[in-house]
Formats: C-alpha cells, structure tokens, sequence
C-alpha cells in the first residue's frame, strides 16, 4: 500500500476514481476501508464553541460536519482521545460525516474482503466484512450504519451533498 | 440380533482433543478437518477474547475460538503459534449451505478413538457450562466427555453465547 497525505484528495491532484480504488483509514483502534469515491475531503478538526460531546468538525465548502472517533468498540469518544487531528468526510446515500482519522493510504489493490461468521458478530459493532493488511483487521466502512450510530443531535446536522471529488 | 441392532451398536469413529487449556472434548470424525500450526493471528476488535482472534488459511478467514476463555475465570493466555484443528461445521440451520471452517487450539495431536452408542450419556452429567456448548456426553475409559456442538458455538453471536453461561 501507499502511504499517502491528505494531498492524495486534493482536487488539482484527483483523477477520477474508479471502483477500484480504495482508501484505508488509520483511525488508531480501527482501521476503516472505503472506496474512494466515497471520500470526499480531509481537513484538520476544529471545535466549535458549541461542540457537542464526543464531537470535532470539519468545516468544507461552507458546511460543516460532525467528526467522530470510535474507539475499538465502536463507542463515541472525544476526537483527541485518539490522536487524530485529522477525519475524512466521507458520503453515502443518506448523508455524510467525518471518520478520524490519524494515517490515510491509498490501497495499490482492491483489498480481499472476507465475510465475518456469526461467532465474531460483535455486539457493538456489526462488521459486515473486514480484510487483512499487515496483520492488522480493517473493516469495510458502512456509512449509513456509522450515521444510524450518530446521537440525534449529531445526525441533524448532518445532510446530503454531492461528493467533491466527484465520485 | 436383527440388522438393526447390529447397525446400531457398530462403532463409531471420534476425535478426542486435548484442548490448549487442557481440557478434554469429543468430535466426531467427520468434523476435524486438518491439523495446522498457525503462524499468524490477527484480532478482531471489539470482541470478547474468546472469539477476536482469527487467521487467513487457503484464502478463508477462519476464527480461532478460545474455550478456556469462555468457560474460566482465569483464561490462558494464547500460544504465539498455536496448533489449531480445523473443524467443519454447518452455517446455521441450512441444510444447502456450504460446510464452513472454523478451528480450536489444541495441546497436542488429537487420538481417534471408536465409541459404542452404549457410552453416550445425558448432557445434564457434564459439568460446569459444558451443557450449553455440547450436544452430547460421552464415557470413555471411566471419563465423562463433552461432545461439542459446533453448529451452536460457531454460529452464536458471542452476546449470545455469553448470555446462555
């Protein structure tokens, strides 16, 4: 894998990407793997006088997102718990968010997806399917299930846009 | 004796594995698959220790479940490479699917053994929370044996297994 900046999402430098492009998200306890057409920026966190708890932001293109740090049983914790000052925003269907994010890389390959059996189904977290890089496990990002885990009053802030990168 | 009763009390052939806690389990034949020494093991996380580990064997991630850490309150702690037996089991209660693999780490090779149906005994005899991981109970040589459920143990969410103890 490529270890790459965050310049590797800078849009004088995108192509388009295709579906087989992926990036891994170095989050500390989790890694996080997401095609790249769904990542949509990464910025620096900032926080609001009104931050809520468990909350950073990211502010791009005048909008502002909740920036989230799961720890490895996917519980909400402060952004600089992790020691990430950093998150990806990153896009579904039903909205967006921003994932910490300490190390960003670009996959050299599609990364080989194995389904988890019922026995490693944990109770926090519901992995659909995880990959093996390095020896570590990395678990492909489901958005919309990451977004129905925002708290309501993070979730209302967060809404629809196209993707900047134009994916 | 009609061919019924001779069919019935032919002799079966069983795996007994000494586990790497040094417990004592019965499999049938059919479900230890292959031995392997496993080199590496990765950690899934967010899991209780019993069941976060796994490995990649022949391109299938196949998870490595620690008995010891579920059944005692002082769990040991894991070999860095452990010798694994590589078990099949059925996914759930379809009868279609696919046999999957999981695997359980053991102290040393296991010994077939042939068993008589006469030698099964009531799950209740088994001790402790073995009732809850076996199908069945077996004597052999004067000692009582779990005959672990596989189906059960690799296909229940550790929420739910934890839950039943």
């Amino acid at each position: 894998m490529n270890d790459k900046s965050d310049l590797s999402l800078a849009p004088s430098q995108r192509s388009a990407p295709s579906p087989d492009d992926w990036l891994l998200v170095d989050a500390v306890e989790l890694l996080w793997l997401l095609p790249r057409r769904e990542a949509v920026h990464l910025g620096e966190f900032t926080c609001a006088e009104e931050a809520l708890p468990a909350c950073g932001q990211v502010h791009h293109n005048q909008q502002s997102y909740p920036a989230v740090y799961w720890n490895r049983k996917l519980r909400l914790c402060l952004p600089e718990e992790g020691g990430c000052r950093s998150a990806l925003i990153v896009q579904s269907p039903l909205g967006a968010l921003a994932l910490a994010c300490r190390r960003l890389m670009r996959l050299e390959r599609p990364p080989r997806f194995y389904n988890l059996p019922q026995c490693m189904q944990g109770r926090h977290h519901n992995f659909e399917q995880v990959a093996v890089l390095n020896g570590r496990v990395a678990a492909k990002v489901n958005t919309d299930m990451l977004l129905e885990r925002l708290p309501e009053a993070l979730r209302r802030d967060t809404y629809s846009q196209h993707s900047s990168l134009g994916g | 004796m009609d061919a019924t009763e001779q069919e019935t009390s032919r002799p079966l052939s069983a795996w007994l594995l000494t586990l790497s806690d040094g417990s004592e389990i019965v499999l049938a034949q059919g479900e230890v698959k292959y031995l392997e020494q496993v080199t590496q093991l990765v950690t899934v996380p967010g899991l209780p220790a019993y069941s976060s580990q796994a490995f990649l064997w022949r391109d299938q991630f196949i998870p490595l479940l620690q008995l010891s850490h579920l059944l005692s309150a002082r769990p040991l702690t894991p070999p860095k490479a452990p010798l694994v037996a590589i078990v099949a089991y059925r996914a759930a209660e379809d009868a279609t699917q696919a046999l999957q693999l999981g695997a359980l780490p053991l102290a040393g090779k296991p010994e077939l053994i042939q068993v008589m149906p006469e030698q099964a005994r009531p799950l209740e005899s088994l001790k402790e929370r073995w009732p809850h991981l076996s199908c069945a109970a077996l004597s052999y040589r004067e000692q009582l044996y779990p005959v672990l459920d596989l189906t059960r143990l690799f296909n229940s969410t550790p929420h739910a297994l934890i839950t039943l103890h």
